[in-house]
C-alpha cells in the first residue's frame, strides 16, 4: 500500500464499511457526551469501553476509540461556553472567553466557532498523519533494541520534565510505574515476580484497573470531597453559524492554533492540555488589542479549541509509527490494540493497512458526524448539564466496576481498582502527577525487553548506545532535556512556564 | 513534626526498601547476562534513592493555596463511598449482578448524596434494569448471576 491518494481511498472504503461506520458514530457521541459532562474525562470512558470492544474487529475498536478522544475535546467546549466549567482539562481556557461571550448573548457563535474550529483543526491533523506517518514509519523500521530504548529514556525524560510541580515527585511515579510493570510473569525466562503466589497477580497488574483507579475512582473521590457545582447558563441560543465579521477574526488563529497544536501534540508528555494555552497565548500576544483577551473575543475560543483538537491528531503519530503512546489517552489506546493481538509500530502500515488507514479516513468522518452531532443537538447536550453529580457520581463508580470486571471476571481486580483509586485521590492530595506512572507503567515491559537484549547483544557494554547514532540521539536529546534548562536560564523559565501550564 | 510531604516520601521510601529486598531473592545475573531480577531491582534502587531525596530535602516554603477550604470538604463521603464499593465487590458474586447494582446505588443516592427516596429508589432500579439488559442481554458481557439468574 503506498502512500497518498490510493492509500487514502483504501481507507475510505474501510472506514466507510457499516459496522466501521457505526463504531465511528458511537464513539464520537459518546466522547462528546463525556465531553460536555465534568467529572468523567476521556481516559475513564475509554476504560470502560474496553471490554465492549472484545466483540468487534480490531479496526472498529480502534475507530471507536479514538472516536472518543477527539469526540470529547468537541464535547468539553460546551460545558466550557454554557457552564463555565471546563468539561475537560484541555477546555480551560475555552472558559476565559468563551463563558464571557455566552454572557453577553453570543453563545450560539461562541459554540459554533469552537465546533467549526475544531472541524478544520482535527481534518488539518488528519492530513498531517497521513503526510508525516508513513515516512516516520519507515525511518522507525532501523530501530532495534539500543534505538528503542534510547527513545524510551528521552519520552521518560520529556514526560516527567513536564509534568506538574515537582521533577522529583514525577521521577518518583515514573520508577514506580515501571516497577509496577515489572510484576507478573518475566518476558524473558516466565519466572513469577511479586505475584505473592495470586492468580490474579500472575499476567501482571492490569491496566484497567489501574487506569479506572487513577482516573476514574479518585476523581469521583475528589469531586464528592469537594462537592460539584453546576451552574448552567440559561439564555437562549441562537445563531450557531459565525457571522462573516467573526469568521474573518477566526481565520487566523483556527490556522495557527491547528500547527501548534499538532507538532506539539507529536512530542511525549504534552497532551491535549499545553497546546491550548499556548495557543491562547499566541493569539494574545499577536492581537493589537491583547487587553480584549479574556472579555469575550472568539479568537480566544477558535484559537485553543483548534489546537486541542488538532494535538489529539499529533498524538496519534508516534503511536502509530513507533509503537510508543505519548501520553495516556494513548496509552489506552495502545491497550485496545493488544487486547486484539496487534502490535502499533513501523510495521503497522505494511500488516494492518486496514487499520492505519481505515483509523485515519475514520477520523475525516468522525469530524464530519461531529460538526453534524454537535451543531443541532447543542440543546440535548444543556440538558444533559443539568443533570446533577449527586447522580451522576453512583453511575460513573458503576460504569468503572462493570468495566474492570468484564474485562477478566475477576473480583481481584476491582480490589486492585479500589486501591489505585485510594492512591490516585492521596496522590492528588500530596501533588503527585499520575501520568508519568501510567506512561511507565505501560512503557516499561518494553523498556525491560529493550535494554534487556541490548545488554545481550553487547554482552554488558553500555558503549552500544555511543555505535548507534540513533540511539546516541535520543540519548543526547534526553541528556539535552535535563541540562538545558540548567546550562541555559532561558530555557529553564521556558519549561519552568510549561510546567506551571501543565499543572494549572 | 513530620509534614504530609514527608510522609508521602516515607510511604516512597518503605515501598522502595520493600521492592529491593523482593527483587534480590531474584535471579539477578550480570550485566551481559541480565536474569529477572536485574531490571526490578535496580529500579526499586532507585525509587528508594529518589525516596530519600524527597524525604531529606527542605519543606516547601509556603503550602499550595487550595480551591476549596479544608472546613467545607467532607472526607465522610469518600470513605462511605469506599466503603460502598468494597463491599459491592465483595457481594457481587454471591448476590448476582442486579440486586447488588440496585443495593449500591440506592445506598450512594441515599446515603452517600442523599435526595428524594422515590427518586432514588427509581433511578436505582432503571440503571441496575437497563445495565442487565445492555450488558448481558445485548453485548453478552459476562457478569455474575447469583442464585436467582440474575
Amino acid at each position: 500500500m503506498g502512500v497518498g491518494l490510493p492509500a487514502i481511498a483504501y481507507g475510505f472504503s474501510v472506514g466507510l464499511e457499516p459496522l466501521n461506520l457505526l463504531a465511528c458514530f458511537v464513539g464520537v457521541f459518546v466522547g462528546t457526551l463525556i465531553g460536555v459532562l465534568p467529572g468523567i474525562g476521556p481516559v475513564a470512558t475509554m476504560s470502560i469501553l474496553f471490554p465492549v470492544t472484545y466483540a468487534m474487529t480490531p479496526t472498529a475498536s480502534i475507530i471507536m476509540m479514538a472516536g472518543i478522544y477527539y469526540g470529547a475535546m468537541y464535547g468539553g467546549s460546551t460545558t466550557s461556553i454554557l457552564a463555565n466549567i471546563p468539561g475537560e482539562a484541555a477546555s480551560v481556557v475555552t472558559c476565559l472567553d468563551g463563558y464571557q461571550m455566552a454572557r453577553q448573548g453570543l453563545a450560539g457563535p461562541a459554540l459554533g466557532i469552537a465546533a467549526f474550529g475544531s472541524f478544520i483543526a482535527g481534518t488539518a491533523s488528519v492530513l498531517g498523519i497521513m503526510l508525516l506517518g508513513p515516512p516516520l514509519a519507515s525511518v522507525a523500521l532501523r530501530f532495534g533494541p539500543p534505538e528503542i530504548f534510547g527513545l524510551l529514556v528521552l519520552g521518560f525524560t520529556m514526560v516527567t520534565y513536564l509534568a506538574g510541580a515537582s521533577k522529583l515527585k514525577a521521577v518518583a511515579m515514573a520508577l514506580l510505574g515501571l516497577f509496577l510493570g515489572t510484576v507478573g510473569l518475566d518476558p524473558v525466562t516466565a519466572t513469577p515476580r511479586f505475584t505473592f503466589g495470586t492468580i490474579t497477580l500472575m499476567d501482571g497488574i492490569g491496566l484497567v484497573p489501574i487506569i479506572m483507579g487513577l482516573f476514574g475512582i479518585a476523581e469521583v473521590l475528589l469531586n464528592l470531597e469537594k462537592g460539584v457545582r453546576q451552574e448552567v447558563f440559561k439564555a437562549q441560543i441562537q445563531g450557531l453559524f459565525p457571522s462573516r465579521q467573526q469568521w474573518k477574526a477566526s481565520a487566523a488563529p483556527i490556522a495557527r492554533g491547528s500547527v501548534l497544536g499538532f507538532f506539539l501534540g507529536i512530542l511525549p508528555g504534552i497532551g491535549a492540555i499545553i497546546p491550548t494555552f499556548l495557543s491562547y497565548a499566541l493569539e494574545k500576544r499577536l492581537s493589537k488589542h491583547p487587553e480584549r483577551f479574556g472579555t469575550g473575543v472568539i479568537e480566544g475560543v477558535a484559537a485553543p479549541e483548534s489546537a486541542n483538537n488538532a494535538a489529539t491528531g499529533g498524538s496519534m503519530i508516534p503511536l502509530l509509527t513507533l509503537g510508543i503512546p505519548p501520553n495516556v489517552v494513548m496509552a489506552v489506546l495502545l491497550g485496545a490494540f493488544l487486547v486484539h493481538g496487534i502490535q502499533p509500530g513501523p510495521l503497522l502500515v505494511k500488516e494492518h493497512p486496514e487499520i492505519f488507514w481505515g483509523v485515519i479516513a475514520s477520523m475525516y468522518i468522525g469530524n464530519v458526524m461531529l460538526v453534524i452531532l454537535n451543531v443541532p443537538l447543542i440543546g440535548l447536550w444543556v440538558q444533559l448539564l443539568k443533570v446533577p453529580y449527586g447522580v451522576l457520581f453512583p453511575l460513573i463508580l458503576l460504569f468503572c466496576i462493570i468495566g474492570v470486571y468484564t474485562v477478566s471476571a475477576n473480583i481481584g481486580d476491582i480490589v486492585i481498582m479500589l486501591i489505585f483509586g485510594v492512591i490516585g485521590y492521596l496522590m492528588k492530595k500530596f501533588d503527585y502527577e499520575p501520568m508519568p506512572l501510567v506512561l511507565a507503567y505501560v512503557l516499561g515491559r518494553m523498556a525491560e525487553e529493550s535494554i534487556r537484549q541490548t545488554l545481550l547483544l553487547s554482552r554488558g557494554s553500555a558503549a552500544i548506545f555511543l555505535d548507534r547514532p540513533i540511539a546516541t540521539a535520543f540519548l543526547g536529546a534526553a541528556v539535552a532535556v535535563v541540562l538545558l534548562p540548567i546550562v541555559v536560564p532561558r530555557f529553564q523559565a521556558a519549561i519552568g512556564k510549561l510546567a506551571r501550564l501543565e499543572e494549572s | 513534626m513530620i509534614t504530609r510531604d514527608r510522609a508521602a516520601a516515607l510511604a516512597l521510601l518503605l515501598f522502595g526498601l520493600g521492592g529491593t529486598f523482593a527483587a534480590s531473592r531474584l535471579t539477578i545475573g550480570d550485566p551481559g547476562h541480565p536474569g529477572p531480577g536485574f531490571f526490578p531491582l535496580w529500579l526499586a534502587l532507585a525509587l528508594s534513592v529518589v525516596a530519600l531525596a524527597l524525604l531529606l530535602r527542605p519543606a516547601a516554603a509556603a503550602p499550595r493555596p487550595v480551591a476549596v477550604p479544608a472546613e467545607r470538604l467532607r472526607p465522610g463521603k469518600v470513605v462511605l463511598a469506599l466503603l460502598a464499593t468494597a463491599v459491592y465487590a465483595a457481594a457481587l458474586e454471591p448476590l448476582g449482578f442486579v440486586l447488588t447494582t440496585f443495593l449500591f446505588l440506592v445506598f450512594l443516592l441515599t446515603v452517600v448524596e442523599p435526595r428524594r427516596r422515590t427518586a432514588a429508589l427509581a433511578i436505582a432500579a432503571a440503571t441496575a434494569g437497563a445495565c442487565h439488559l445492555v450488558f448481558k442481554a445485548w453485548l453478552d458481557v459476562q457478569l455474575p448471576a447469583g442464585p436467582w439468574g440474575f
